[in-house]
């Protein structure tokens, strides 16, 4: 016994929806615009959220938030101003008017002196980056010892500004 | 007598269609969704051609009416869109493709051959992902919370763990065969997609790939000792991620290969202990250890997460949500048209997040908001015809073996978007058409 009428019925429809599938996923691929050169999640999320640089720091925690834990000059830099905010606030807390005026003095000359502090880690770290890139640019690509040379600065470089952070 | 032409070319265009949807960048792309159409459109031609009894009565399956119904709807928004129509067009062909696929799959002989194809294609996005992530290379792994993560072809980790977790019954079947060379080699295989999974350090997918163990065991024959292998296999993965630090890109070369050895000690001596695949013990206990194994597992994946790395608990779902709902709200009945939820809920979401997000990370709530009532209706419609049809083919030979899979998939789908990573949506639907074979199966050896 064949299929029944109904039976038919559904075959050609099936037939219709996979010609329809075929032409119009061709019709589809031909006018789709090109590939995302960004990956699927990214694309899915947009980019990612840089939080905003702290300029008056409340916290030491804003800038580690910003500048990593690091101890660069910017986020030391960062972190000095926290303390100076922190200090300044509590000296708003202390009573009479000399006692305020000597505490925010005290604030001020900390504030001072790590700024002192950071300009001499900057000037020490501009030398350590000085040297390396001037021994880097004598380097030569083709030697065969090129990696091992290039690894050696690279340590050399790390020792350097271990040593400029204190 | 029912027709049917048999031949291994049978399996080709849906072989075709896996290939090209998983490895097309996952089948993110509009470019690649339409070709994967015009793959699951032959793919039913052959499938018509070869078997057309087994394809006409699939089709009148109430999973592929459900996403028939959801594809006519998706496609007639192109008519009220905010959007462009040939967005709509786009995703509504790629919702009648999923269908087709399943349709296809479903005059297939079920379920070897699709677990194979499910195994395959999780296998080959694994080693990607796992390659990528030791040579730290963008997209197929990303730097998440400090950490680089395997993501695959779909570029994105918790749709690789889903995958995997998908394939991990296929590879725990092979595990519990009597035949040694298979049985180690599904050992090591189930290894290496549970070791993928926890380097994703996906709570998400963590979780599936627990409860698709759990429900392997659970379901699995007697005359299977799923059990042992199964708890092994995730005992060697957990040791192999705690090796590594959960950071496969930050360990040195001796620890990555140190991590290697749970896997082949498990694959070598897993199925050289007969006594204990003999003395299995009642299925009941069996599922109940690895279920606490699995929910142990889960825990620590949870817990390991660092501190800070995402937000809150949700990683920003009940802000979407939130959001999600508000926007649906503003126009409940038609929605705004499909692939619009990130233009209709912009505005919403700026209040929750710094940055909006292109999907709702749940498919109800999204296709409330981009197709109205009727969408949220067909999608719950489509969730009722997945869990009833698993429900009904529990029992089926073999059906154990694509189950989790088939559950896993709209299970993502409530609290992330594989949805429109279309290459998971083909394994998907690849799983769903096999369960649908697996009874007619045994009424054909039957008669």
């Amino acid at each position: 016994m064949g299929p029944t009428h109904r039976v038919v019925l559904r075959r050609r429809l099936l037939l219709a929806i996979a010609a329809l599938l075929v032409i119009g996923g061709a019709l589809l691929t031909l006018n789709a615009p090109g590939s995302s050169p960004i990956s699927n999640k990214a694309d899915a999320y947009g980019p990612p959220v840089t939080p905003p640089k702290p300029t008056n720091p409340k916290s030491k925690a804003e800038c580690v938030k910003y500048y990593g834990t690091l101890p660069t000059p910017e986020s030391r830099e960062c972190q000095a101003q926290a303390t100076r905010y922190v200090a300044l606030k509590r000296c708003t807390n202390k009573k009479g008017a000399a006692a305020q005026k000597a505490c925010k003095k005290a604030a001020a000359t900390a504030f001072a002196k790590a700024r002192a502090k950071i300009a001499a880690q900057r000037k020490a770290e501009k030398t350590c980056n000085d040297a390396y890139t001037s021994a880097a640019n004598q380097l030569n690509p083709e030697d065969p010892e090129y990696s091992q040379k290039s690894g050696q600065l690279t340590a050399t470089l790390t020792a350097c500004l271990t040593k400029a952070r204190g | 007598m029912p027709v049917s032409r048999v031949g291994p070319w049978r399996w080709l265009p849906l072989t075709a269609v896996v290939a090209v949807a998983v490895s097309w960048r996952g089948g993110y792309a509009a470019d690649a969704r339409g070709a994967v159409t015009v793959l699951a459109g032959l793919a039913v031609l052959v499938a018509l051609w070869s078997a057309p009894e087994a394809t006409t009565r699939a089709c009148r399956d109430p999973i592929v009416l459900t996403l028939a119904v959801l594809a006519t709807l998706t496609t007639l928004s192109a008519a009220w869109t905010i959007g462009t129509p040939a967005g709509a067009l786009r995703n509504g062909a790629i919702v009648l493709a999923f269908a087709a696929v399943v349709v296809a799959a479903a005059a297939l002989p079920a379920p070897w051959g699709h677990g194979g194809v499910l195994l395959a294609a999780a296998l080959g996005c694994a080693l990607s992902g796992l390659e990528a992530t030791l040579a730290t290379a963008e997209p197929r792994a990303l730097q998440i919370c400090g950490t680089w993560r395997p993501a695959g072809p779909f570029e994105y980790p918790p749709t690789l763990a889903l995958v995997c977790a998908g394939a991990l019954p296929v590879a725990l079947a092979a595990a519990s065969d009597r035949r040694r060379p298979l049985a180690v080699g599904g050992v090591f295989a189930a290894w290496l997609l549970a070791s993928t999974i926890a380097l994703t350090a996906n709570r998400t997918g963590i979780a599936l790939g627990a409860l698709a163990i759990t429900v392997c065991v659970a379901l699995a024959p007697r005359s299977r000792r799923v059990g042992p292998a199964a708890l092994g296999v995730l005992a060697a993965a957990a040791l192999s991620a705690l090796l590594v630090g959960g950071d496969l890109a930050g360990a040195d070369t001796g620890r990555v290969a140190l991590a290697v050895v749970p896997g082949l000690l498990a694959a070598v001596l897993l199925p050289r202990v007969g006594e204990l695949r003999m003395a299995g013990g009642p299925r009941g206990r069996w599922t109940a250890v690895v279920a606490t194994a699995a929910l142990l597992a889960t825990a620590v994946g949870v817990l390991a997460e660092p501190a800070g790395c995402g937000g809150e608990l949700s990683h920003g779902r009940i802000g979407i949500w939130r959001a999600a709902v508000g926007t649906a709200a503003e126009r409940p009945l038609q929605g705004y048209g499909a692939g619009t939820f990130l233009a209709a809920s912009r505005r919403r979401q700026l209040k929750e997040r710094p940055v909006p997000t292109r999907y709702a990370h749940d498919l109800a709530l999204e296709s409330w908001v981009e197709l109205g009532l009727g969408g949220l209706m067909a999608v719950l419609a489509w969730y009722l015809a997945v869990f009833s049809g698993i429900v009904k083919r529990r029992r089926a030979k073999n059906a154990w073996v694509l189950i989790p899979a088939v559950a896993a998939f709209p299970l993502a789908n409530l609290l992330d978007w594989p949805w429109q990573l279309t290459g998971s949506g083909v394994l998907w639907a690849v799983a769903a058409g096999g369960l649908l074979a697996c009874p007619q199966q045994q009424r054909n050896r039957a008669s």
